[in-house]
């Protein structure tokens, strides 16, 4: 007779270490975040989808690529400069790239690198980095959220597949946006697999509670 | 005293300030590098990718040591 009435094993495919950022990432190995318990699993890691990077690169190499063009004409818009003796301007130019470097691209990178969504088998966590001097993480049980909406508009947006999912939960605690974030419809299908697990999970041990009493 | 020997009497003055000032940016960059290595090390301890956190260290410290070293050159040289 064959198993019919038992529930088909959810087969977890195995993970991978992340070798490069990502911005879409389905159980994920190789990734840990602070107040991870023993027990839990993170399902899905997300960050803003690379492409909201663009304008950043795009100013940073406009950065880098300025003074090779704004240099042989200096001494005609700035006529001081002349003044400079070579070893100040080498000091000058030095400075000028490792601030580019430093505020243009570093800065930005982490900013988009540490700005990260994570949903595991117990909760919903969002670290907000953001800046270098302010960090925020908050994070909401499963059994919490409400209602999960994704939004998606715009021809950028639509071309590259992401938008926000708005994640609503029960009482007072805070809502949970996630922006910008890849394959949004499939982030929203992911989450409410996983509520309806713990749910699952919830009311088999009620029910063992229950039949020990 | 003609123009130029104005402006050499300017310069002569102004030009340590210039270097005192540049040195004193270059100085507050590498307090603002520092905090952003620390920073990188701290978020690590939030969210960690074994394969890229160590990296993204790296690239932040040797950003710090490229500043401290452009201040030392500039010390010597201006």
């Amino acid at each position: 007779m064959p198993d019919i009435f038992i529930e088909e094993k959810h087969k977890m495919p195995k993970s991978r270490n992340i070798m490069f950022p990502a911005g879409f990432a389905l159980h994920p190995g190789g990734v840990h975040f602070d107040t991870q318990g023993e027990n839990e699993e993170i399902h899905l890691f997300l960050r803003r989808h690379f492409i909201t990077n663009v304008p950043w690169i795009l100013f940073a190499i406009f950065l880098l690529i300025a003074p090779i063009i704004v240099l042989p004409v200096m001494e005609t818009i700035f006529p001081f400069t002349t003044l400079f003796t070579s070893q100040l301007s080498f000091i000058l130019l030095a400075f000028y790239y490792v601030v580019v470097f430093g505020m243009a691209i570093l800065v930005s990178f982490i900013n988009w690198y540490f700005n990260v969504y994570i949903v595991t088998d117990q909760r919903v966590v969002d670290v907000d980095f953001v800046n270098v001097i302010y960090r925020e993480v908050a994070s909401t049980r499963l059994n919490l959220i409400q209602d999960v909406t994704v939004k998606t508009s715009g021809v950028i947006r639509a071309f590259f597949d992401y938008g926000d999912v708005f994640i609503q939960t029960a009482g007072t605690e805070a809502n949970f946006d996630f922006h910008a974030v890849p394959h949004p419809q499939q982030v929203a299908h992911e989450i409410e697999i996983i509520m309806q697990k713990a749910r699952n999970r919830e009311g088999v041990s009620n029910l063992e509670k229950q039949l020990k009493e | 005293m003609t123009l130029q020997s104005l402006f050499d009497v300017i310069t002569a003055r102004i030009g340590p300030l210039i270097k005192i000032f540049l040195l004193l940016l270059i100085f507050l960059y590498g307090v603002f590098a520092a905090v952003v290595v620390r920073q990188i090390q701290l978020m690590n301890k939030v969210v960690n990718e074994v394969n890229f956190s160590i990296i993204l260290f790296t690239i932040a410290l040797t950003h710090f040591m490229a500043t401290v070293i452009l201040f030392l050159i500039a010390l010597m040289i201006l």
